[in-house]
């Protein structure tokens, strides 16, 4: 299959006024479509660092990240975040000041596609996260954790992409929600074919991917294929 | 971006009301400080334009005003000047009816003659007090021509009457060789036109008033054809600019006019100006120490705008930090994703400036409130820009795993 994402010798280094820190050191791995990617580690390995970088949030100090063969520091990387690459996170960063509705066009806005067809689309991403109707013209904050994650899953797999980035999904959830988020990753990646790259270090997540990494001190290696 | 603006200024009530509430609150100070300093402003202008500043030529010790012998050179260089305004000049001569000897003159000569170029030298003496024949009007101080208004009680006991030719023999003061003391020399015969009459002035004023009143320029040319230098006996004017009152001075001094010196001699030679510019200067001097004083916190009144408005936007954008970092995770820019937070402050300022200039409008000037406009566009918007210009350089990663 082809290559979505691949990594050639990857390092990053955190560079502040007084001090260097290598998070990541020759990393050099790939990510296809249809499948779903576990990096597990400790806190603190690196495997967030190397998220960012998958999503074009910066750029590696060496080596090279290409996605579809083009070299990330040559293309758009807001564009890329607009169009190909979405992330959710442990903490769910939805808008707090837009209804889940809202939240969930909002990336299709960005792309200008027109408002009607927006909300039918949001509508449409919605129920496929299995958030109920009535919560949509609620504000994030008056609903449950699992519910938030849903709405981050919707409003990720609205802007359209093919790479789901997703950094500790599960971190604030209980068992219950965090199967069926886990559920709906899977899902994403097998029936819809997205890459979707998970960074966890909860086993059960690790368990459902496909492809397992594992992260220490920033050196990354294979664990499960 | 404009649907997120939007959203924000709908849903965030209360933090914009503060803000609305600031740029109002500094739009309604800054009013009453550029009010005060365009107030000081304009009544430096009018006091310039409602504050008289005499002057008048005096001796050098200054204390003669009249009486004096003022050279047609310091005439001229007035008449000439485009500072002053309103010069009033008189000289003053005595005569007689008809032709007599010299040896006669003190039977024949009774009568009080002035050479006047405006009514009001004449002290007591108002336009509603002299009856010109037809040919003439108040243009008669203005006309060289050998023409006169007489004394209505000596027209009556002379027998004169307007349209009358009337013949007199003048005499007019010089200095004597001893000091301080003058004497009469004939000025010659000479035939006026009478155009006019003036009510008895005599017991009106304190002051001898005059029996004839003829034209100052009339006299000048008797002199002249007379080949007697012409000294005038007072000249006194108004300064047309006082705001110019250096240059003013400057010219007087050009043209021969010394300062007053107190010490000095006395004497009838007019060539010293005195003005009258004390309360002038004072109020002039007070209202402009007044200006430069509110002009100098201007700088200072600029800084803490540009503060009010950094340290408003810094502290707001402190708190929406992960609202940039959400909208750069959704692919905007750094321009982009700190457009909507510097869009929706620049909303809220002109929303407060609005509600800030419907009131001051009711009391203010329209000057000043476009200057305030500008100035806290200007400083407050310049604030708010390097504020959000910071949100824009924050690593995205950092506010991102922070907010974790």
């Amino acid at each position: 299959m082809e290559k979505m994402i691949e990594a050639v010798n990857v390092s990053y280094i955190y560079q502040t006024k007084y001090q260097k820190t290598k998070a990541l050191s020759g990393v050099s791995c790939s990510f296809e479509r249809g499948k779903v990617y576990a990096v597990t580690g400790k806190s603190g390995s690196g495997k967030s660092t190397f998220l960012s970088l998958l999503a074009g949030l910066d750029v590696p100090t060496e080596g090279t990240l290409n996605i579809e063969g083009e070299d990330m520091r040559k293309i758009n990387r807001d564009t890329y975040r607009l169009n190909r690459a979405s992330v959710i996170y442990q903490a769910f960063h939805l808008f707090p000041l837009l209804t889940v509705l809202e939240n969930v066009m909002f990336p299709m806005q960005l792309q200008h596609v027109p408002a009607k067809q927006a909300k039918a689309r949001a509508q449409e991403y919605l129920k496929k996260v299995d958030l109920p109707e009535s919560l949509y013209k609620k504000m994030p904050g008056m609903i449950s954790g699992g519910e938030q994650q849903r709405v981050a899953i919707a409003r990720a797999i609205a802007s359209g992409g093919e790479i789901l980035l997703a950094d500790e999904p599960t971190g604030n959830l209980d068992s219950q929600n965090e199967k069926v988020i886990v559920e709906l990753l899977c899902k994403l990646a097998h029936e819809d074919n997205y890459a979707v790259i998970v960074v966890t270090h909860n086993e059960a997540v690790a368990a459902a991917a496909d492809v397992v990494y594992g992260m220490s001190d920033g050196v990354l290696s294979v664990v499960r294929e | 971006m404009l649907t997120y603006m939007l959203y924000s200024l709908k849903r965030r009530k209360a933090a914009n009301l503060i803000t609305v509430c600031i740029s109002f609150l500094l739009v309604v100070l800054l009013n009453l400080y550029f009010g005060t300093m365009h107030s000081y402003e304009q009544q430096l202008h009018e006091l310039a334009e409602n504050a008289l500043v005499y002057g008048r030529v005096t001796n050098k010790n200054g204390s003669r005003d009249s009486g004096l012998f003022i050279s047609e050179s310091v005439l001229d260089g007035l008449s000439a000047s485009d500072l002053i305004t309103d010069e009033s000049c008189a000289v003053y001569l005595l005569a007689g009816e008809g032709e007599f000897t010299q040896a006669e003159w003190e039977k024949c000569v009774h009568l009080q003659v002035s050479g006047v170029n405006r009514t009001e030298v004449v002290d007591g003496l108002s336009a509603e007090k002299i009856h010109f024949g037809k040919k003439y009007d108040e243009s008669f101080f203005a006309s060289d021509s050998l023409v006169c208004i007489v004394d209505e009680s000596v027209m009556r006991k002379y027998g004169w009457e307007t349209g009358d030719k009337i013949e007199l023999t003048m005499y007019y003061y010089s200095s004597a060789s001893e000091l301080f003391k003058l004497e009469l020399y004939p000025l010659g015969l000479v035939e006026l036109e009478i155009v006019g009459s003036m009510e008895r002035l005599a017991g009106v004023t304190s002051a001898i008033p005059p029996d004839v009143v003829i034209p100052f320029e009339a006299v000048r040319r008797i002199y002249h054809q007379q080949e007697i230098p012409f000294f005038a006996d007072t000249v006194s004017f108004y300064v047309d600019d006082p705001m110019r009152l250096n240059d003013f001075k400057e010219e007087m001094r050009a043209i021969g006019l010394q300062e007053r010196d107190p010490t000095a001699m006395d004497s009838y030679i007019g060539y010293t100006l005195a003005v009258r510019d004390s309360n002038f200067v004072t109020m002039a001097s007070q209202l402009r120490q007044s200006i430069e004083v509110l002009r100098s916190f201007l700088p200072v009144v600029c800084i803490l705008i540009f503060a009010i408005g950094y340290i408003v936007s810094y502290l707001l954008g402190n708190g929406r930090m992960g609202e940039y970092a959400l909208l750069r995770l959704q692919g905007m820019g750094s321009v982009k994703g700190t457009a909507p937070f510097l869009g929706e402050q620049f909303i809220l300022i002109l929303l407060g400036n609005l509600f800030g200039n419907a009131l001051m409008l009711l009391f203010a000037d329209s000057v000043v409130v476009i200057l305030v406009n500008g100035v806290v566009f200007a400083a407050y918007g310049i604030g708010i820009i390097m504020a959000y210009c910071r949100m824009g350089r924050k690593s995205v990663i950092g506010l991102l795993t922070v907010s974790q």
